[in-house]
């Protein structure tokens, strides 16, 4: 009885950390290379203490909501500005933040005080695994060689996800790679130079996962109400005499 | 309360500012030497809400995270070349390719400018319409007449009485590192920031500068297809998280209902 109380409880909860996916997704639809979130539910067994008597056997579900960065590519954009890049293939753009390298699909680079190419998180881009320092009118071209005036500076640290290797999200349009990273050659990558890649947020899909989530969510408090007028039959009911 | 209403919130936010910016480049469509901006967003801190995940599955999974929503990352103008008119001033200069005229400010200090629709003013310095002398400037002499400015910013009057021309020096141009990191004052100037990087003199038509051309000006570089393109995303954008709002909302009341 009360179990099934319990099991609309966590059906409710899934589903409002489903539509808070959904609404970071919605929040993200114009921010470059964000990669849409899924969020995906799973029902776990765990097995209860059984009666040794009992005959049928029941298992409380947990529901868990599993985040995964959906890698697909997003449209890219003219900018006309020659310090952003766009990679019109596989791989990250690398950034050297205090904890250690991020990955990032944003390529809305700048140059801070002195010079150094920065992403626009204010963190270094990783430029033949250092730092890159421009003075010269800059240039980016599209085997990811940065050019300082005519001479050439360096090349973009491009790297692709090793096996199995996870990606966790930072904020700031950066990417946290939990595994190996390989650095990608320069004739695996593209870049386009004056381009921005936009979000891969499918508009479509996020509200039929937001309409799902509101109905399911809705459903699971009717289940409640259902164990409740149960409750209130055996509590009030039951042993009354008429 | 409810962290879905805050991240919509931040959305509608966010395509509010992208908005504004269209707006504003749109304003300026006919504006001599504008230079459109673009707004760039970043998402915000993602919370672990879910840190067990892989114990309870007793597989593989991975912490969830949960994202708060999207934040302003900047604004920059992007500094593609606009459209040119004719108009058949002398003091009319548009540059053609890479290079900002100079302009002293009443403080001393300098700003840059794409807007080439120079003026005399009643000392005979060449100014811009807003008054400020271009620098480094001339007296033009007494009587001057026939203005020319050449393509590489040759500038020569004659003096009337005389035979042939005098130049009087040329108008230098200005490039920058990272033009995309100027800071926009108004007026059609822009101020050299630490990101953009320090100014850098030359000749008009060497060395990578545009030429400059005389007579013709230099129109915004705002496209109108494309400003209606993204006005189109930023409210479909707008809209979707302001549906985002309501069904946070919705949920609100469903969970209220529970109790009767």
């Amino acid at each position: 009885m009360i179990k099934a109380l319990d099991s609309s409880r966590q059906g409710m909860q899934v589903n409002l950390r489903r539509h808070e996916v959904t609404a970071n997704n919605l929040a993200n639809a114009n921010t470059p290379g964000f990669r849409r979130e899924l969020a995906r539910v799973t029902a776990v067994e765990r097995p209860t203490p059984m009666d040794p008597g009992q005959v049928t056997q029941l298992a409380t579900h947990e529901l868990v909501v599993e985040g995964a960065a959906h890698l697909g590519g997003g449209a890219l954009n003219a900018t006309g500005n020659p310090l952003d890049a766009a990679l019109a293939g596989k791989g990250f753009f690398q950034v050297q933040s205090p904890e250690g390298p991020r990955l990032t699909r944003d390529g809305s680079f700048t140059l801070d005080s002195q010079g150094v190419l920065t992403h626009s998180s204010g963190y270094p881009v990783m430029v033949d695994g250092g730092s890159v320092q421009l003075s010269d009118i800059p240039s980016i071209l599209p085997d990811g060689t940065i050019l300082n005036g005519e001479n050439p500076a360096g090349q973009l640290s491009i790297v692709g996800l090793g096996e199995g290797t996870q990606l966790f999200r930072d904020g700031e349009n950066l990417f946290r790679a939990e595994g190996g990273t390989e650095v990608l050659e320069a004739g695996e990558v593209q870049v386009a130079s004056g381009f921005l890649e936009g979000s891969n947020v499918d508009p479509i899909r996020e509200m039929v996962n937001m309409i799902q989530a509101f109905r399911v969510y809705e459903l699971n408090q009717k289940a409640a109400h259902a164990a409740d007028e149960t409750l209130q039959i055996a509590v009030n009911r039951v042993g009354s005499i008429r | 309360m409810m962290r879905a209403l805050s991240t919509s919130a931040s959305g509608m936010r966010a395509q509010q500012i992208f908005v504004d910016t269209i707006a504003h480049n749109l304003a300026n469509v006919n504006t001599t030497g504008f230079k459109r901006g673009r707004v760039e967003f970043q998402d915000l801190l993602y919370q672990v809400v879910q840190p067990n995940a892989s114990q309870a599955a007793g597989g593989d999974l991975k912490p969830i995270q949960v994202g708060h929503g999207v934040r302003l990352a900047d604004i920059k103008q992007i500094f593609t070349q606009g459209p040119t008119q004719v108009t058949g001033n002398a003091l009319d200069m548009a540059v053609n390719g890479d290079g900002f005229f100079r302009v002293e400010m009443p403080d001393g200090s300098y700003a840059y400018t794409r807007d080439g629709s120079f003026a005399l003013s009643s000392e005979g310095q060449v100014t811009t319409s807003g008054g400020l002398a271009v620098a480094p400037g001339f007296e033009l002499p007494e009587g001057a007449t026939e203005i020319a400015i050449g393509r590489e910013g040759e500038f020569s009057v004659k003096v009337a009485g005389e035979e042939t021309s005098q130049e009087l020096g040329s108008i230098d141009l200005y490039r920058f590192a990272n033009p995309a990191g100027l800071k926009a004052m108004g007026n059609n100037l822009f101020l050299a920031t630490e990101s953009s990087g320090d100014a850098q003199e030359g000749t008009a038509g060497r060395d990578g500068y545009g030429s400059i051309e005389s007579g013709i000006l230099e129109t915004s570089n705002v496209s109108v297809v494309e400003e209606m393109i993204r006005l189109i995303e930023a409210q479909r954008a707008y809209e979707l998280n302001s549906k985002s709002i309501q069904t946070s909302e919705d949920m609100l009341a469903v969970a209220g209902g529970l109790k009767r």
